[in-house]
């Protein structure tokens, strides 16, 4: 007799999930919408203070548009690219697509540092070499960083990415009978891009927009850099102010606008059957486009790598070996001391060792827990599945610093302080599983809706139990994607900034929290760049060994390429 | 290989990096809190271990009103993790009275310090002086053309060019603020008080949140002119960089630094050492080289980073307990006026 598992017991599958979720999403969201709607009593007095306040309500007119305006440029800039590398024959796609995992690994706010050295209205080197080249008889600018769109510029890589990553995949598994049969009918390349590419494309390309929207709206360190008012930061001031009403008035508020946006995501993409593109019948690798078209894109692709790679971190090396920033380019002014001084700071070590576990614990569980939810929300028919799909999504449109403070709450207070984790190593592991765990679900169920069940259906007519059916066939079925959900996860959850910074500890300083720190005077400009470098290189080669470790796991891990 | 001795090999080296996270308690520690850039406070931390061998310092480092945040919220959970905390006296003063946070402690030769300069309770131990001035970028400010006062800081040619603090984050700033919005507005009420920050904003005033990077900020160009403390000028001096500072005509605030025992501290005896230690000769004479500020010792030689003596500068000693009692409205009143 076939033993029974989580996967043969929906009932019981869907309440562990729950409970899980209930744990993670549920309790800290929830108190925190209490704490914002009570004062001895039911009161909307903290929202009415918030609509009151003249720059509470430019800081939300503020993120809107900021987040609005990365969705609209990431899908302008990231689709093309995604198209090129998918479907086309350009050169330089592994270049491209490196650099947008390069991108999404990156902090936004090393960008933000870089664009200030760059493009600061006074002595950015840009706006020096504009005015020099052109003779212009002004002080300041042409350039000003330190504005809404420089924002918007600064956070555009990583929206970039978010729907370039979604898009790729999502291009490369259309069966191309669709569109050669649109072609047969008699439609040219752009009208089979428009009839039938973009809309099978619809789910990606709007996940891609939904993840650089409330990417936007969640980003503290660029605009705690370039000093705009947007919500995260009254959040944080709210804060620093220990006014937790008015913090949670604004957090549910920023998560207001964050769930308008998933709802027009769920809405879009409701029929997932519209949208599946890989069944039981294989089909063989497209070509590509050649020529002008190919030419076109790997001159797109060249200029969106130099623009968010090359030319900003090459500005950012240089600074990094000055011994003076105010000497700028002069003779004498070169030294590796910046480096000794990042090297030798015990600080930025323990910060790495915390910041890596932290990302391998949080990369793990969410993978393992999100393919489970994913699991019981896909392939178990029950009333209940839509709760717990709600509650795994919920975290996206939770910015961290609304998250971090309803959990600083939570675990301030009876009962849960009794599990001791505010100010260590536990509350920020709960911050980050909370903060990614959507990323885990929502791979998962993207890779099972594209999975057409009769595999699976196949296993169980021939005997095959819930486990061994997961085991055998979803599981090496789906490896691509979970690895693929562990790197993004590892990748996100290295550089978080917004949780950290307000639940770190004196002993849980992460490599983000203690970079800012540096920027904020604790070492300089100079210093912060070689830091900052520091931690990219780092990056880098963790990214090369996890794509090995990849590779040999899967035969083959294909990201973009 | 047999993938079993690799799994474990790679949990071992998991669970060996999750312990080193956690915090080694051989050595005795001194944990302390401050708002002092790690490398200004490293000549005191240093000195103070090699005084007392097999102690080492933990130093927590955030922009002032920030830590006050940080320490405010441990004392609520009723956790408090540091031992000495270094803030201006207006935020020692504010903790005091919210949390009775400082327990009293009567330095070795605290008698030493200038009489105005001692807490009378003896809730803190005076550390040093920390002036306002006018930090600029010598290599784009020609000292020809250096404004000279507070008030020139409004001409319209420094229209984006200068930077200063903000409340929000910082403490140290809203001496400034008491400055020019509650003292010099009884000098010269046109043209200081709220209007003074009102048209600082008009004129792009670019606000940070840590006088640090107002600093680097300065030093790059990017504002040459920063509303900044002394100890910002000294450590950039110290660091060789192309900058100078003016001590405006109307005077300059002085506010200042100092260090307290945590009633709750857990290593209270090392605490004490470390207050005896900053009063210190010793302690003194690394102020102007570590932390930047004037020495509180009358005894101790001291020189302002443009050669300026002691006696060549108007200081203006600000009113901490109102700033302390005040910090939420003035800060209100601030950023209503400067529209940002």
């Amino acid at each position: 007799m076939t033993k029974l598992t989580f996967f043969d017991r929906p009932a019981i599958a869907w309440a562990i999930a729950a409970v899980w979720l209930a744990y993670l999403v549920a309790i800290p969201i929830g108190y925190m919408t209490v704490d914002s709607l009570t004062d001895n009593g039911l009161t909307l007095a903290a929202y009415a203070e918030f609509f009151e306040d003249p720059k509470l309500r430019t800081a939300m007119r503020n993120s809107l548009s900021v987040a609005a305006g990365v969705a609209v440029l990431s899908v302008l800039v990231g689709a093309p690219l995604a198209f090129g590398v998918a479907r086309t024959q350009m050169h330089g796609r592994t270049l491209v697509s490196a650099a947008m995992i390069v991108c999404l690994v990156s902090p936004d706010f090393l960008l933000a540092m870089a664009y200030i050295a760059l493009a600061g209205p006074n002595a950015g080197y840009f706006n020096q070499a504009i005015r020099t080249v052109f003779d212009l008889k002004m002080e300041s600018g042409p350039l000003n960083i330190f504005t809404l769109w420089g924002l918007v510029l600064t956070a555009l890589p990583h929206g970039v990415s978010y729907v370039f990553l979604a898009l790729v995949p999502a291009l490369r598994n259309v069966d191309p009978a669709l569109e050669e049969a649109s072609r047969v009918q008699g439609a040219g390349p752009l009208e089979t891009i428009r009839d039938v590419t973009l809309p099978l494309m619809r789910p990606a390309l709007l996940s891609g927009a939904l993840l650089a929207f409330s990417g936007s709206l969640a980003m503290y360190g660029p605009p705690h850099m370039l000093r705009l008012n947007v919500l995260t930061i009254s959040i944080r001031e709210s804060l620093i102010r220990l006014d937790f009403k008015a913090a949670s008035a604004a957090s549910m508020i920023l998560i207001l606008m964050s769930l308008a946006a998933l709802v027009l995501y769920r809405h879009s993409t409701r029929q997932a059957e519209r949208f599946r593109t890989v069944g039981g019948k294989s089909f063989s690798e497209r070509s590509g486009a050649e020529g002008r078209v190919a030419a076109a894109f790997t001159v797109l692709g060249i200029v969106y790598v130099l623009a968010v790679l090359v030319v900003p971190y090459g500005g950012m090396t240089v600074i990094s070996l000055m011994k003076s920033v105010g000497m700028g380019f002069s003779a004498g002014n070169w030294s590796f001391d910046n480096y000794r001084a990042v090297f030798s700071d015990p600080a930025v070590r323990n910060a790495a060792t915390l910041s890596v576990s932290l990302a391998a614990s949080t990369a793990t569980l969410v993978t393992v827990m999100g393919f489970l939810v994913a699991y019981v929300v896909i392939r178990m028919k029950l009333r209940g599945r839509w709760l717990l799909d709600y509650m795994s999504i919920i975290p996206l449109a939770v910015p961290g610093t609304a998250l971090a403070i309803a959990l600083a709450v939570v675990y301030l207070n009876p009962p849960l302080n009794a599990l001791g984790l505010y100010g260590g190593f536990g509350i920020l592991f709960v911050a980050y599983v909370t903060r990614f765990i959507t990323f885990g679900v929502r791979t998962s169920q993207s890779s099972l809706i594209q999975l057409s069940p009769e595999f699976e259906e196949a296993s169980r007519v021939g005997g095959a139990g819930g486990l061994k059916t997961v085991a055998l066939i979803t599981l090496p079925m789906m490896r691509q994607a979970l690895v693929y959900a562990w790197l993004l996860v590892f990748v996100l959850a290295l550089p978080e900034l917004s949780a950290s910074i307000i639940l770190k500890g004196i002993h849980t300083q992460t490599l983000s929290t203690v970079l800012l720190d540096i920027w904020n005077g604790n070492g300089g400009l100079a210093q912060a760049c070689a830091f900052g470098m520091t931690m990219f290189a780092s990056v880098g080669i963790l990214l090369l060994t996890a794509a090995a470790i990849a590779k040999r796991a899967t035969g083959g891990l294909r990201i973009g390429t | 290989m047999d993938k079993k001795p690799r799994i474990r090999l790679l949990a071992t080296a998991w669970i060996g990096a999750l312990i080193a996270v956690a915090p080694a308690s051989a050595q005795q520690k001194l944990t302390i809190y401050s708002a002092y850039e790690n490398s200004q406070i490293a000549p005191l931390t240093k000195a103070f271990e090699a005084k007392n061998p097999g102690v080492s310092i933990d130093h927590f480092r955030q922009p002032g009103e920030e830590l006050l945040a940080t320490i405010e919220l441990e004392l609520r959970a009723r956790s408090p993790k540091a031992d000495v905390v270094g803030v201006n006296d207006a935020s020692i003063a504010y903790l005091q009275r919210r949390h009775d946070a400082f327990e009293p402690y009567v330095a070795k030769d605290v008698e030493k310090a200038r009489a105005e300069l001692r807490s009378p309770q003896n809730v803190f131990t005076p550390a040093f002086v920390n002036l306002y001035l006018i930090h600029y970028n010598t290599r784009r400010i020609s000292e020809a053309d250096v404004p000279k006062s507070w008030a020139d800081l409004l001409d319209p040619k420094w229209k984006n060019q200068i930077a200063m603090a903000d409340p929000s984050s910082s403490q140290s700033v809203q001496s400034f603020v008491w400055f020019i919005a509650d003292h010099l507005v009884k000098v010269d009420p046109a043209r200081f008080g709220w209007d003074y920050f009102k048209r600082m904003g008009a004129n792009g005033v670019h606000l940070e949140s840590s006088h640090g990077t107002i600093r680097d900020l300065t030093v790059s160009g990017e504002r040459p002119i920063g509303i900044n403390l002394l100890a910002n000028a000294q450590t950039a001096k110290n660091r060789g960089e192309p900058t100078s500072n003016i001590w405006p005509r109307e005077g300059v605030p002085g506010e200042l630094s100092a260090f307290g025992l945590l009633r709750a501290a857990k290593n209270k005896d090392l605490g004490k050492k470390w207050l005896d230690f900053i009063i210190s000769p010793e302690g003194q004479g690394l102020m102007p080289a570590s932390l930047g500020g004037a020495p509180v010792r009358n005894d101790v030689a001291y020189k302002y980073p443009d050669g300026s003596s002691l006696e060549q500068v108007k200081i203006i000693p600000v009113d901490s307990a109102f700033i302390s009692e005040n910090k939420r409205t003035q800060a209100r009143k601030f950023h209503d006026a400067v529209g940002k």
